[in-house]
């Protein structure tokens, strides 16, 4: 793989995060991502190439939203391009607007995520990746009570569930464990101007007090639903050194997808037989630590961001993208490993457990981390940091991608071949 | 009723969707003035502080010079005819069906704004529309703060 | 006791209008040549599962395409009864007269001879704590086979076999 030209983040701006944004619409939700993105970045909005949106529209009924918001996202008379891949639309996005630029096609690129989930429901946006099945199974004997009581596992929850048991048994991690996770995570938010938990006194007893959704997840780990947009603006090379004080150059991208987990087309068995194995994301990792140059994840990444709804996915997903051994992520929690003056913070925005606008999170995840290069973000870790990561998920657990920051460009893609 | 798949031929099975999804969408400030505008029966579109330009149905956004549009001006309920259309097609959340009258449908710009939005042309026949003709906005009987408290626009001065 | 609340900022409420997508007004089209045979099986007593010449990877209940191959598995291989637990989870309720609350297992069941899972029940009552990965189960058959998915009426936990052979060995030494 060959990038014509270095792609470079110059900023990330975001709306206020809240579970229900009465006041705007989605146009005008955007509009303040995209504003605080273009304020921070001190350009001028006509110089911008090209505009990439995406979102998940099974969330919020209103198809192709993209044309409400012409004026609004400051695309007018622009090149577009719409990019939707369920949960890791985001993700998605961001990399599309990392092709943009080192295609030498455009030289500024926004990128969009965002979505307004107070607007529909969102057991019906998940359960929408299913409705061919729900219609078929029910005259064909699965009654629809069953179907639905089953893939939920009791609750919009599902297929994190199952990981999480897959995981704990393998890792022998307890709840206390994921307690754990859930409580650095809403402290972290308290401190981050736009995130929609804020919580900076919750204990690792007010999480366990609880109900259980569906074993081993209660109602204090998992993840919100909320109204959120989030905007990042990619350069050249040249010019994001004229910019930006602190360029942000994207050496390495993946993504992959794998076989669903729990439930395939036409009600076929599921591939995944262990779905906290997760292949994918491991292949995935591999392919943009290779780009970016980085053969010791755990020594060479100062700082993660990465894609965990709940708490169990966190210590699955920080052992399977290469920064901790397997099995030892539980013990890092508990040690500070991971705490924002620790050795590798991990998920100092408040992650994807405080904040949860499903086509915006996965590309606040690379967003986040490169604020944290900049020096700029919410909550800005008190080390410099060169390298970081952030990593988004989606689908049946089965799409994957990833982003690798520095501060550094990648010298051997420079110039083309 | 489950089906028997040994009396069904060939192998592609067709089966209807069982589900209703139901949104509710929040209109957003500009809009809900809006519609504060027409429980009152006038319009209220918004200006971009930059270049002037008025919006009906308002946002606060200009695209043209992407500067807040958000200080709001009265307009009045004459408009001119921009463009227009005939079609025996009804169109509701369900399906498209074709009625047993034209219905005269038409892009109107009303008087003081910049943009125009698509409505209903009344108490007119097909033959008495052209382009550039002056209307005005019938308000419908029992106004609600919502899009169809605008009934449609007729023709300044009787059909 | 619930969480502590989380610090929340009021906005302006604003008028809402709705929408609807009405999905009866889609129509979902199915190629059943897979589970037409699966159900024929069923209705036999009998477990089918489809085996990818390419890569020799067997689905229950079948796959329409591999996705290794790009081709479309036509071998089928009769499976035993016999299968495992691959991973599970609990819903859970309240049990109306003791006020207890109960958790209802689910769990993914891999077939045994198959690669693939899929979702299913252990008998009503059974309790979710005596449910381990890797744990054997048998096809429960319901009472009238119509080829129909709900021929599988459960599964039946078995006796863990491994377990015992072991211990007999090292007993006779």
């Amino acid at each position: 793989m060959c990038a014509k030209v270095q792609p470079a983040v110059i900023s990330a701006g975001f709306c206020e995060h809240a579970s229900k944004r009465s006041d705007v619409n989605m146009a005008e939700l955007v509009n303040e991502a995209v504003e605080d993105t273009i304020t921070k970045a001190g350009i001028e909005w006509k110089d911008i190439d090209c505009v990439i949106n995406g979102n998940m529209p099974a969330f919020e009924g209103a198809n192709i939203p993209e044309l409400w918001m012409t004026d609004h996202m400051a695309s007018k008379n622009k090149p577009f391009l719409r990019v939707t891949t369920g949960g890791t639309t985001g993700g998605s996005v961001t990399i599309a607007g990392y092709y943009a630029i080192a295609s030498g096609m455009y030289e500024t690129v926004l990128a969009i995520g965002f979505e307004q989930q107070s607007c529909g429901d969102t057991s019906m946006g998940l359960a929408s990746v299913a409705l061919g099945e729900f219609s078929i199974m029910p005259e064909l004997g699965y009654e629809y009570n069953k179907i639905v009581s089953n893939m939920g596992a009791g609750a919009a929850i599902g297929i994190a569930s199952y990981q999480a048991m897959s995981y704990m048994r393998r890792s022998r991690a307890t709840e206390e464990d994921l307690a754990r996770v859930v409580v650095q995570n809403r402290r972290n938010a308290a401190k981050n101007w736009y995130t929609h938990l804020k919580m900076p006194t919750v204990t690792i007893e007010d999480v366990l007090d609880t109900p259980y959704i569906s074993f081993p997840l209660r109602y204090g780990m998992v993840c919100p639903a909320t109204d959120g947009a989030c905007a990042m603006l990619f350069t050249t090379e040249e010019k994001a050194r004229q910019i930006a004080d602190i360029p942000v150059y994207v050496n390495g991208v993946g993504s992959y997808s794998n076989e669903s987990a729990v439930l395939a087309a036409d009600c076929a068995g599921a591939g995944q037989v262990d779905p906290s194995e997760q292949l994918g994301a491991m292949k995935s990792a591999e392919v943009a630590y290779g780009q970016a140059g980085i053969s010791f994840p755990n020594k060479e990444i100062d700082y993660a961001e990465v894609y965990a709804p709940f708490p169990n996915q966190e210590l699955m997903w920080v052992e399977r993208v290469g920064l901790f051994e397997e099995n030892t992520a539980a013990e890092a929690y508990e040690q500070g490993i991971t705490a924002l003056n620790g050795e590798l913070p991990i998920n100092c925005s408040g992650g994807v457990n405080s904040t949860n606008a499903i086509g915006a999170s996965a590309m606040e995840r690379p967003a986040e981390a490169a604020l944290q290069i900049m020096g700029k973000a919410g909550n800005q870790v008190p080390k410099t940091v060169h390298t970081a990561l952030g990593h988004g998920w989606g689908g049946a657990v089965n799409l994957i991608t990833h982003l690798v920051m520095s501060d550094e460009p990648q010298r051997k893609f420079k110039g083309g071949r | 009723m489950p089906l028997d798949l040994e009396k069904m031929e060939g192998d592609i099975f067709t089966s209807k969707g069982m589900v209703k999804a139901e949104f509710t969408f929040w209109v957003g400030l500009a809009m809900d003035k809006f519609y504060d505008g027409t429980t009152d029966q006038k319009f209220i579109g918004t200006k971009c502080s930059k270049c002037g330009k008025v919006f009906l149905p308002p946002r606060n956004r200009c695209g043209d010079c992407f500067a807040k549009a958000e200080e709001f001006v009265d307009l009045p309920g004459t408009a001119t005819l921009k463009n227009f259309t005939i079609t025996p097609w009804k169109i509701t959340e369900r399906r498209a069906k074709k009625g047993n009258k034209n219905a005269l449908v038409g892009l109107v710009q009303v008087d003081g704004a910049d943009s125009a939005f698509m409505t209903e042309i009344l108490n007119t026949t097909e033959d008495k529309l052209e382009e550039g003709m002056k209307l005005k906005v019938v308000w419908a009987k029992r106004i609600k703060g919502h899009p169809q408290d605008i009934a449609g626009f007729e023709p300044v001065g009787g059909a | 006791m619930p969480l502590p609340d989380y610090e929340k900022k009021q906005y302006k409420v604003t008028r809402t209008m709705p929408g609807a997508w009405y999905l009866s007004n889609y129509k979902y089209k199915f190629n059943l040549s897979r589970m037409r045979i699966m159900l024929r099986g069923f209705k036999e007593g009998k477990i089918l599962g489809v085996k990818c010449r390419g890569c020799n990877h067997v689905s229950f209940p079948p796959k329409l395409i591999c996705g290794r191959c790009l081709v479309m598995p036509d071998q089928w291989v009769t499976l035993p009864d016999t299968g495992s637990v691959a991973t599970g989870s609990g819903s859970p309720r309240t049990d109306q007269e003791t006020g207890e609350i109960v958790i209802d297992p689910v769990i993914l069941v891999r077939q045994d001879g198959a690669d693939t899972v899929w979702i299913h029940n252990l008998p009503e009552n059974y309790s979710f704590h005596d449910v381990y990965i890797g744990m054997p189960i048998k096809v429960h058959w319901a009472e009238e086979l119509k080829g129909l998915w709900s021929d599988i009426e459960y599964y039946d936990p078995i006796e863990d076999m491994g377990d015992k052979i072991n211990k007999e060995e090292l007993a006779k030494k």
